[in-house]
């Protein structure tokens, strides 16, 4: 028994001291180094620029960039291609793909592999960035990952993409001027935390078919739109920041045909529509702030069972709006800066429930052109006359017990603001 | 006869909006005739309110005296003391029939508002025939065979006058009320409510007949013309109908066009082909099928004649995983990198309708 456990003990020796380290400088050929590494090995890439086209690692490696090296793929292709599991790249700057409607080439590609770490790394004005494809047991942290400003914005590609994946981290990115921020689609059981992104075309994050997952504390301004989640079950959702995303089609959070999501403790502010809820079902929202938006909360009829509760609602055009007469959703517990009633009880709760949705946001959900009358003398005295006497709003889309005062809760945990410049 | 359904309290508000609204006829002036000549730089005018003129009436009538025409005067029109009863009338028939709510109440004002405005054209007509014909023949200025009558809409060269007549702020209002009225009428009459009133009411489906009033009222304003060829598909900025995303592949996106020259844009085929067969779109509306030709990213093809390739490696946005091809040729090349079956339009809607 000692024996086995000595010999285990020199194997492991063994193994270890023959992981070596192999340094390579400027001049050198990058490819040949890492062909010429035994698994395991530590490539150690000194500053200076490796332009060698597309850079493939086919066995287990760690690669370290010191002093920001560039290794530039020439925009011949991908740049660095994964093809085994247990790789660590880290420390490089990556940049010179081709762009094209018909490969996704990527800055950095793993494909089909486990135990990949991709950590601290620039990757700059490439077509996709970082790029996952069937790959388990991921950690993507630390890298900046920035778009081509140049490149129209319809020919830009996704910063970080996922395609059928399990178990990634996503930590801790700044991604920006890209299609989509960071893109999962077939992707479950991970985490995206404290990442920031910016300025993309489409969205900051984007799930697809992408179930038990989780984002917290992270910061999307100026996107496209902020969040979009889409087909999707189980997504926890909280502690963001969903600002200044605006335009036509832009939300901080769209929701579509998703079911079982924790939507709390976020933050939604000046954006055109902060949460457009479509299709959703049994999703909580709780504890969230929204202030400053075009719509609050857009919330179509086809969601169930949705549940608004202790959300804290100041500041928006419009508080809430809905697009028919069937309300299959609660609000219960929230806090209105427009409520108008009163408490005479002293529990901190209004004694005459509050209709959040108010008739011209109605009427503009279905005549846009109307908004043209917002704050004008009419609008108002129709809203005073509906919220009396309610005829054409839901009456089921009614708070029956508001808060008089905010909840203090919501301000608690606000994530880093770490902006880009445009 | 079956029942026909009160009308919609948005056409309902509308039609009680319009009706007000006629009721500032009683400030506002409701007609306006211009007098520009060389000698008037600044130009005379005459304003027509439900109960007196107002503007440059004393130079008017100094100058008219010239060629003997009567003095204006307020007193001279019984309509001005009954104007004000007759709008009164129009408003509270507009306000009844919105409170009534059903398409043949509407119908009564529309014809009460039609006869208004024909009395009103008529009376003003008559008064202008009778004003520039019956002239004073002592006057200073006589020009044989010269009759002075204003026009009754529009323009008109009056010795070295140009008089405009045309409706003011009030006439204006007249005009839109109408219009409005008209337009809901039809709407409500063309688009009867459907019996599925319960149903949400989805992005790009079930567009309220509101809507295509104002899209009607927009289309006046600006003539659009549409075309049989294929439709512009504005990547980066177009929500995809069914699924809501932003276009922006362009090997996957995809169009359909209505009848009425409606386009919808997809961000795939997958969606086009569950919007339609979710009843988003009414089959037979469908005036054209459109899909990007994938090995020319982009390019808009006719859908119904295109080649299409399933293959799981194609990985279209919304998973369908059917990419089209213009010709047969190119979808053999792709077939390669993508190993998968071929399909025709129809094999393709049957696989994506169920997708």
């Amino acid at each position: 028994m000692r024996i086995l456990f000595t010999t285990c003990a020199l194997l492991f020796c063994a193994c270890h001291v023959a992981a070596r380290t192999r340094t390579v400088t400027a001049g050198m050929s990058l490819q040949k180094s890492l062909n010429a590494a035994a698994p395991h090995d530590t490539v150690l890439l000194k500053a200076g620029s490796y332009t060698e086209g597309t850079i493939t690692i086919t066995q287990p490696v760690t690669l370290l960039g010191e002093g920001w090296p560039v290794v530039d793929g020439k925009g011949s292709g991908e740049v660095i291609v994964v093809k085994s599991g247990d790789v660590h790249i880290s420390g490089l700057v990556v940049r010179g793909t081709a762009i094209s409607d018909m490969n996704d080439n990527a800055g950095i590609k793993c494909i089909s592999a486990t135990d990949i770490r991709i950590t601290r790394n620039k990757v700059e004005g490439c077509f996709f960035g970082i790029y996952l494809s069937s790959v388990a047991r991921a950690m993507i942290a630390d890298n900046t990952v920035i778009g081509d400003h140049s490149t129209p914005e319809n020919r830009r590609a996704n910063g970080v993409h996922l395609w059928k994946c399990q178990h990634v981290e996503i930590l801790r990115n700044r991604v920006s001027h890209h299609r989509d921020g960071i893109y999962l689609e077939f992707v479950t059981d991970s985490r995206i935390d404290h990442d920031t992104t910016a300025y993309n075309t489409r969205y900051g994050l984007h799930f697809m078919f992408s179930h038990r997952d989780s984002y917290t504390n992270n910061f999307f301004h100026d996107n496209g739109a902020g969040v979009a989640v889409m087909f999707t079950r189980e997504v926890t959702m909280t502690d963001n920041r969903f600002e200044h995303n605006r335009g036509g089609s832009a939300y901080g959070l769209l929701l579509k045909e998703i079911n079982d999501a924790h939507i709390e403790r976020n933050h939604f502010s000046d954006n055109t529509v902060g949460m457009f809820v479509d299709g959703c079902n049994r999703a909580q929202v709780k504890g969230n702030t929204f202030s400053a938006n075009g719509w609050a909360v857009k919330l179509f009829a086809n969601s169930t069972s949705t549940v608004f509760e202790s959300n804290s609602f100041s500041g928006n055009t419009f508080d809430m709006t809905t697009n028919g007469d069937l309300v299959l959703s609660e609000l219960r517990g929230n806090y209105w800066d427009r409520y108008q009633g009163y408490d005479l009880d002293r529990d901190g709760r209004g004694d005459v429930p509050h209709h959040p949705l108010s008739f011209f946001a109605l009427v503009t959900d279905r005549m846009p052109y109307a908004m043209v009358l917002s704050r004008s003398l009419m609008v108002n005295l129709l809203d005073q006359s509906e919220r009396i006497v309610p005829t054409l709003t839901p009456a089921a889309l009614e708070d029956k017990s508001p808060l008089m005062r905010p909840p203090t809760a919501t301000a608690s945990t606000r994530p880093r603001l770490s902006l880009f410049t445009r | 006869m079956t029942t026909v359904p009160r009308l919609r309290p948005i056409s309902r508000i509308a039609i009680a909006l319009a009706a007000l609204s006629i009721g500032a006829l009683l400030v506002v002036p409701i007609w306006r005739i211009d007098l520009i000549a060389p000698q008037y730089p600044e130009g005379l005018y005459l304003q027509i309110f439900h109960d007196r003129f107002s503007g440059d009436v004393r130079n008017i009538n100094g100058l008219n005296h010239y060629i003997g025409m009567a003095t204006i005067e307020n007193d001279m029109f019984p309509e001005f003391a009954i104007m004000r009863y007759a709008i009164g009338l129009l408003v509270g028939w507009g306000v009844i029939s919105a409170l009534i709510g059903r398409r043949g109440a509407l119908f009564t004002w529309l014809l009460v508002l039609g006869a208004f405005v024909l009395w009103a054209m008529w009376d003003m007509y008559s008064w202008g025939y009778k004003y520039g014909h019956d002239l004073d023949p002592h006057a200073a200025i006589k020009v044989e065979g010269m009759a002075y009558q204003p026009p009754l809409f529009g323009h008109k060269q009056l010795l070295n006058f140009d008089a405009w007549s045309l409706p003011d702020t009030g006439g204006w209002i007249l005009f839109a009320a109408i219009t409005i009225a008209v337009l809901i009428w039809l709407a409500e009459w063309r688009w009867p409510r459907r019996t599925a009133a319960t149903a949400p009411r989805e992005a790009g489906q079930q567009v309220p007949p509101q809507a295509h009033v104002l899209a009607l009222i927009g289309m006046l304003s600006l003539t659009s013309c549409a075309s049989d060829g294929p439709p512009v598909i504005d990547f980066g900025q177009v929500e995809c109908a069914y699924c809501r995303m932003n276009v922006m592949d362009r090997q996957f996106a995809s169009a359909i066009v209505t009848k009425a020259g409606r386009t919808y844009a997809f961000d795939s085929p997958e969606c086009m082909v569950q919007h339609v067969a979710e009843g988003r779109i009414a089959e037979d509306q469908v005036q054209g099928w459109w899909v990007c030709d994938h090995a020319r990213p982009g390019e808009v093809i006719d859908a119904t004649t295109a080649y299409y390739l399933h293959a799981t490696t194609l990985r279209s946005p919304m998973n369908g995983n059917v990419a089209a091809f213009s010709d047969a040729e190119t979808r053999a090349v792709a077939i390669v990198t993508h190993p998968g079956g071929s399909l025709d339009w129809a094999a393709t809607r049957k696989l994506l309708s169920t997708h």
